[in-house]
């Protein structure tokens, strides 16, 4: 038992478990509203998260765990809570359960049933399946199981304090738990885990026969027109597109206004802290700390920002609701046909806001194989920090001297084909890999499709800000910082009268001429390896020989230098597709390390957009010199 | 003795109620499919398809289900 007596205060452990989509999330808002800290990276609860709440003159830490059907896993994501429970490091468990499907969530609860008494079983959403029709004994349940149940409603606030009171007393040694005979039996045959299933299987009918009264019946009919809107023939997929396009044009589009503010306030400041740290300081350090750090943090952030919280939120949103699951639903068809399922289609949409999300999110799919492979191909989507990127150098190209509206529409209709590209061969390259190199079991693809509910909005702005938004943010200040000393090195240490990064930039000229870009272009994506958001600035850099990462103030500015440095229509393809496939940031390759635990597989995660996106730029390169 | 027919889960019509017969699939699959209550027994019932018709979403003992068509085609039903 981990007990701390700090005064007059003792620390108890808390666990909450249950099926995924029960409210346990929910209820751990509820709980620990004071604070949440979160656990490494908590996509739909990917991995835990630990709050603490004071309940009657007692510290309780609670830890929110992942959703799982059974302790015998099946994907990473469930594997976390099994593990938990085996590894008896908490002062009890509550098993979040959804009355309206108490016999198959009773499973969950046999199991661990098996293993540990100190539970409490609490009994949620029962207010919702009282109206429905449901009627249950909760004392014969609790006779039956051996633990105490309490009924709760998670979102109508009802019953917590009981919940917690039990939850203590459970610890305290208040109310007695017992273990049942027939799970004792049951651990003692020691059955193969299909027998077992099926034993614990008929444990849980009888036990819903003695204490539910009545059953549902039907599947609910407001949740049956939204799903025939969302999954039909006609609508399903248009809608689904619909929903990307929205969320995409928002963060690309509306994210402008906010990055140029930023990117303003930022530059202003960092100005102001040269010209004062220059009458105290060695000039050269000065630079250095503001051209290079400085500079090179302000500006991944003031790209990076405004676009990752409008983009997370819209998708916390989407996953709150529900939708997210009939995505996968819908699209699983032509995922199947490239060796995936449908729930790559999700991690895809992650991939979209940050690949390390992205990366991260791949917990989610239960078969090993396409986990790794939707790893492997999750920075072919284009992320957030390369939008920018991809519309500048779309407006200029592809809509010279049309009017606003227009080359708003160009680029749009730019990034939508760009997206169907990266789509398709994501799904080609998959193929490709599932069929040789990453042979593999494909898991049954058999999942559950939760309600639909409205999403607790302030709850979701808070989650997606401090665990998404809090993350990515934390991290690419840390990448940029060396980013910026070594940029600021290559672009103000000379040989010979030039920087250092004039010639790298001459001596990767040759090769990137062959797949139809330059040496500037090329060293800009080594360099921005950190961060995909500086490889824009870093040509200008190379193309005025500025001291310092540049910008443009307006687009026939960027246009002009580009085009006197040989850019061409050709380049500017290549450059769309290189930017889409090269390599993952740093950040994403680190996270592919922390997912795989394999350095082969980081390297191949490396190689594989490199390559595509090589081959691609070559062909296309090859196709313009063989047509002009 | 009343005629029952007995069908595979992926040849069911749209929102018929019927009963779950048989599980004919690897272990690892019947394991999961306990685990996510389609157990013997059940009432299941098709509620709508995937756009491209596979997979289908079946209604079963108070949730939605997703389901591929090759692996409903291992689920044995009765319609009563």
């Amino acid at each position: 038992m981990i007990r701390t007596k700090t005064s007059n205060k003792s620390q108890i452990r808390l666990a909450l478990v249950g099926n995924p989509n029960v409210g346990k999330s929910t209820l751990f808002n509820l709980l620990t509203k004071q604070t949440v800290h979160t656990g490494n990276w908590s996509g739909k609860t990917v991995s835990s998260t630990k709050g603490v709440c004071i309940h009657n003159h007692t510290e309780i830490e609670v830890l929110d765990l992942p959703g799982t059907y059974s302790l015998h896993h099946s994907s990473k994501e469930e594997q976390v809570t099994a593990d938990f429970i085996y590894n008896n490091n908490y002062d009890v468990l509550l098993i979040v359960v959804n009355t309206l499907m108490l016999s198959r969530n009773l499973l969950l609860v046999l199991q661990i049933l098996m293993h540990t008494q100190r539970v409490v079983l609490c009994l949620n959403m029962a207010d919702e399946a009282k109206k429905q029709g449901l009627f249950f004994d909760k004392d014969e349940i609790s006779l039956q199981l051996g633990i105490p149940v309490v009924e709760i409603s998670a979102r109508k606030k009802y019953n917590i304090n009981t919940l917690l009171d039990t939850a203590i007393s459970v610890v305290e040694n208040n109310i007695k738990t017992y273990s049942l005979a027939s799970l004792r039996t049951i651990t003692n045959a020691k059955l193969s885990i299909l027998e077992e299933t099926k034993v614990l299987n008929n444990m849980c009918k009888d036990i819903v026969k003695q204490s539910v009264k009545q059953e549902i019946i039907s599947y609910r009919k407001k949740d049956r027109i939204i799903d025939n809107l969302f999954t039909s023939r006609i609508t399903g997929i248009p809608m689904t597109l619909l929903f990307f396009a929205t969320i995409f044009w928002i963060t690309a589009f509306a994210a402008n206004y906010p990055s140029t503010l930023l990117s303003n306030m930022f530059s202003f400041s960092v100005q102001q802290i040269k010209l004062y740290l220059n009458n105290i300081i060695n000039n050269t350090i000065v630079s250095i700390v503001t051209d290079g750090i400085l500079t090179t943090v302000s500006w991944v952030v003031s790209v990076m920002l405004p676009p990752a919280l409008i983009f997370f939120l819209l998708f916390a949103l989407l996953e709150e609701s529900g939708y997210l699951p009939r995505i996968a639903f819908n699209l699983d068809r032509i995922y199947k046909a490239s060796g995936l399922s449908g729930k790559t289609s999700i991690t895809m949409l992650m991939g979209l806001g940050c690949n390390t999300c992205g990366v991260m999110g791949c917990r989610i799919v239960s078969s090993e194989k396409e986990r790794l492979i939707g790893i492997l191909t999750n920075s072919f989507v284009p992320c957030n920090g390369r939008l920018p990127t991809l519309i500048a150098v779309s407006s200029i190209f592809f809509a010279t001297g049309l009017s606003s509206a227009m080359t708003s529409l160009t680029v749009a209709i730019t990034l939508l084909f760009l997206l169907i590209i990266s789509f398709f061969i994501t799904l080609l390259i998959s193929f490709v890999l599932s069929k040789t190199i990453m042979k593999g079991e494909n898991s049954t693809f058999v999942f559950e499709l939760p309600a639909y509910r409205k999403p607790p909005f302030l709850n979701t702005i808070t989650k997606a800000l401090k665990e998404k938004v809090l993350y990515v943010l934390t991290r690419a200040v840390m990448v940029s910082i060396p980013a910026g000393i070594i940029i600021w090195c290559l672009s103000n240490l000379e040989i010979n009268n030039n920087t250092l990064i004039k010639y790298l930039s001459d001596f990767l000229n040759p090769f990137g001429e062959f797949i139809g870009l330059n040496g500037a272009i090329i060293a800009a994506f080594i360099l921005g390896f950190p961060a995909n958001e500086i490889v824009l600035p870093i040509i200008l850099m190379i193309y005025t020989n500025a001291n310092t990462l540049s910008e443009y103030t307006n687009l026939s500015e960027l246009s002009k230098i580009l085009y006197s440095n040989g850019w061409s229509f050709t380049t500017a393809m290549c450059f769309l597709i290189f930017t889409l496939f090269h390599f993952p940031c740093s950040t994403t390759c680190f996270s592919v390390y922390k997912e795989t635990k394999s350095l082969k597989l980081t390297i191949a995660s490396i190689f594989l957009p490199l390559s595509v996106g090589m081959l691609l730029c070559l062909f296309v390169n090859t196709i313009s010199i063989l047509l002009f | 003795m009343i005629m029952q027919t007995i069908k595979r889960l992926n040849e069911i019509q749209l929102n018929k109620k019927c009963r779950i017969s048989d599980i004919s699939d690897n272990d690892q699959n019947k394991i999961r499919y306990y685990e996510i209550g389609l157990t013997p027994d059940s009432t299941i019932e098709l509620i709508f398809e995937s756009p491209l018709k596979n997979p289908k979403a079946y209604f079963v003992n108070g949730y939605v289900i997703v389901i591929r068509n090759e692996d409903a085609r291992n689920i044995k039903v009765i319609i009563d």
